[in-house]
């Protein structure tokens, strides 16, 4: 039988084979490319300067959309924001802060018009958009600007609607209106998202709940002792690939640098918060060039430490080599992975290791990272036995520690926290709680400095945060978090946490840019603020 | 010479066919694939001269392609039931009849579909795979475990 990874790799071939011509390109691409070459900066401004107003009426029709029928009007049912609106006096200049939205229901159309709320009996087909009767105003503000003015009126001739990509266009005789869909209007009030970071950043830990570092996605390494209000650069050299702080002044950070002929590993420490680094080399030259970063770092004191870095492989392995050292950082020894993965050390000897190539391997040693013996966790006895689990990085103090598991069986994914009250056998605690099915993860943030303090979970989106207790467990539906998925939170006591969340945008469906969220809680997860960097 | 033209041909002839593969095996049909790509090519073109990274190309063509299949993925999900069904059907029919392994990627959720196809059959890294789909690295690697475990789960009882 072959494995589910080898027939997907042979539907791609199959794929690949059938679509390896690509698409002839049509009329409407070839057009596309000759309105892009007139709009090569340049060529395109010589063209407007020589031929004058004869072509702005071209240039304009250049930029317009081309939607295209939805199968169903219902398509066009739901929320929508106004990105971009233009009628026979040009673009019309949206306020910031005073967004026109539309809510498009069956007959009827209704929104903020900028600065009163309006509707309109409305009649939708699949391309067509007429409205009828004189519809009305719910308040009755003065506007400032035309764009109220402007935008019922177009609104009122417009004849088409379409989809353009997954923005909503509607438009008539000079008059185009594009809208961004906008789910959060549907059954509250338009919340605005949290401003992201001014520095894109890559992870961010409270150490104390004052103390605390990030690496941005540049490399730099910042240190904060005031919970995020303000950070200085304590970078001990340009690119900076991982970093891990003990308490508020040891910490480490790592430089990987390869090239076709050099390989340098460089450990930084700081015993002052990040003001005085002392740097080492780490050797190890024959493998270091299988190896690539970021990795993860640990120590337990400021003696006895761990660098997991992973080797190159294919996508279905997951391989690395730990550098172990017991004389902070003077020398070091490296031992094979069993998988590539996320280490935790409760001491000197005893850790695991969260790894494979789903996260779905916990291994544990009991000699520093020597050896490595698989940790076998039993399903939850209320769930099929055949499920396959997968594992968040382990919390531990004292010989309690505590795993966050997500069960995932017949496309039915359930989160639940393991316990162990002597580290080496596990057991669930608590019910477990249902993962939605096509969501991200199943987040866990728990706070290691005493498991009598809750345990965190979070779901994709932040709709729900799990706060779970050796007593008890309770649902809050935190408040401020950007809509991009979370990827971490760190909690350092029951009420005060970081949070971590990235996506990419597109602009207009094209642009694509990479957006990062620090996100703050000093009151258990339930309302969180943006922080900067 | 190298003429507007030339350059978009170029960017054409390299990367249609792995935008065209990617549409065929999220939405399953060929047709639909086509003109799902000629789309994301007439969006991205247009705005060719906006976009902040060109060389970036790619990347902007499979996000900008992955984005339409959610968005007819989701037009046709809201239609009547049958349109439903023959919509995630279809690619039992379309690329290989006799492997049930289209039919179970056609069942899992959008998200994990989508993963799974970039990760493995289209062979993207885990960075490319989470820029095509506008997430974290972490989230690719969730979506695409879980999503390997139902397939997995879904052979066994087709099998």
């Amino acid at each position: 039988l072959k494995n589910i990874e080898q027939r997907l790799h042979e539907l791609g071939e199959a794929s690949r084979a059938k679509t390896a011509a690509g698409v002839r390109a049509t009329g409407e691409v070839r057009r596309a490319v000759r309105r892009r070459q007139m709009l090569i900066p340049g060529l395109g401004l010589a063209l407007v300067a020589a031929l004058g107003f004869l072509f702005i009426p071209r240039l304009m029709s250049d930029d317009a959309r081309h939607p295209v029928a939805a199968t169903s009007i219902r398509s066009y049912e739901g929320s929508w924001k106004l990105i971009s609106g233009r009628d026979a006096q040009g673009d019309m200049s949206l306020l910031e802060g005073h967004p026109v939205t539309l809510v498009l229901e069956e007959g009827r159309a209704s929104g903020s018009s900028s600065c009163n709320s309006y509707w309109l009996d409305v009649d939708i087909g699949v391309r067509t958009f007429a409205t009828h009767g004189y519809g009305g105003f719910i308040t009755q503000v003065g506007c400032s600007g035309d764009v109220e003015q402007r935008y019922m009126a177009a609104l009122r001739v417009a004849d088409s609607i379409g989809l353009d990509g997954e923005e909503l266009v509607i438009g008539g005789p000079q008059v185009e209106l594009v809208f961004a869909p906008a789910p959060a209007l549907a059954d509250k009030n338009e919340t605005s998202e949290p401003a992201e970071s001014a520095t894109p950043v890559a992870e961010a830990h409270l150490i104390t709940p004052r103390a605390g570092w990030a690496l941005t996605n540049g490399g730099d390494l910042y240190f904060t002792n005031n919970t995020g209000d303000s950070w200085r650069d304590v970078s001990p050299a340009p690119d900076v690939q991982n970093a891990y702080f003990l308490d508020d002044k040891a910490g480490w950070a790592t430089t990987f640098k390869a090239t076709n002929s050099n390989v340098a590993f460089t450990l930084y420490s700081t015993t002052d918060a990040g003001r005085h680094w002392r740097s080492s080399p780490i050797g190890a030259p024959d493998i270091l060039s299988e190896l690539h970063g970021p990795g993860s770092i640990e120590f337990v004191d400021v003696l006895h430490g761990w660098i997991a870095l992973q080797r190159t492989s294919g996508s279905a392995f997951s391989l690395g080599t730990l550098f172990i050292t017991s004389d902070g950082g003077e020398t070091w020894k490296y031992r094979e992975m069993p998988d590539y993965g996320e280490i935790t050390f409760l001491d000197r000897f005893t850790g695991w290791l969260v790894g494979g190539v789903f996260n779905d391997h916990l291994s544990v040693t009991n000699d520093g990272g020597l050896t490595w013996f698989t940790e076998h966790i039993p399903p939850p006895e209320d769930l099929a036995p055949q499920g396959r689990m997968t594992f968040g990085a382990p919390a531990s103090f004292g010989f309690e520690a505590v795993l966050p598991v997500t069960y995932s069986h017949k496309g039915a994914d359930r989160f639940v926290f393991y316990f162990s009250s002597d580290i080496s056998t596990w057991a669930p605690y608590g019910s477990s709680t249902p993962v939605h099915s096509d969501a991200d993860s199943g987040l866990a943030a728990l706070t290691d400095a005493e498991l009598s303090e809750p345990w965190f979970e979070l779901d994709r989106d932040g709709s729900d945060l799990l706060v779970q207790t050796r007593k008890h467990a309770r649902h809050v539906t935190p408040q401020g978090l950007p809509t991009a998925p979370l990827d971490a939170v760190d909690f350092v006591n029951s009420s005060t946490g970081f949070a971590h969340a990235e996506n990419t945008t597109c602009t207009n469906g094209s642009d694509c840019v990479r957006h990062t969220w620090l996100m703050r809680t000093t009151d258990g997860g339930a309302t969180w603020e943006p922080l900067s960097i | 010479v190298t003429t507007g033209t030339d350059r978009f041909d170029r960017l054409y002839a390299q990367h249609s066919p792995v935008a065209l593969q990617v549409a065929y095996l999220l939405t399953g049909d060929l047709a639909t694939a086509e003109d799902l790509t000629q789309e994301a090519f007439v969006k991205l073109l247009s705005r060719y001269g906006h976009l902040r990274k060109p060389e970036s190309f790619r990347s902007y063509l499979l996000r900008t392609v992955v984005n339409l299949a959610k968005n007819g993925y989701r037009s046709k999900a809201r239609g009547t039931p049958e349109t439903v069904a023959q919509f995630r059907v279809d690619p039992v029919v379309a690329i290989a009849q006799r492997d049930e392994l289209v039919r179970a990627l056609s069942q899992l959720p959008l998200r994990q579909q989508t993963a799974v196809v970039l990760r493995y059959c289209v062979d993207l890294s885990e960075q490319q795979t989470a820029d095509a789909m506008g997430t974290s690295v972490k989230a690719v690697k969730s979506l695409v475990g879980r999503g390997l475990t139902r397939l997995r789960e879904l052979g066994e009882v087709t099998r």
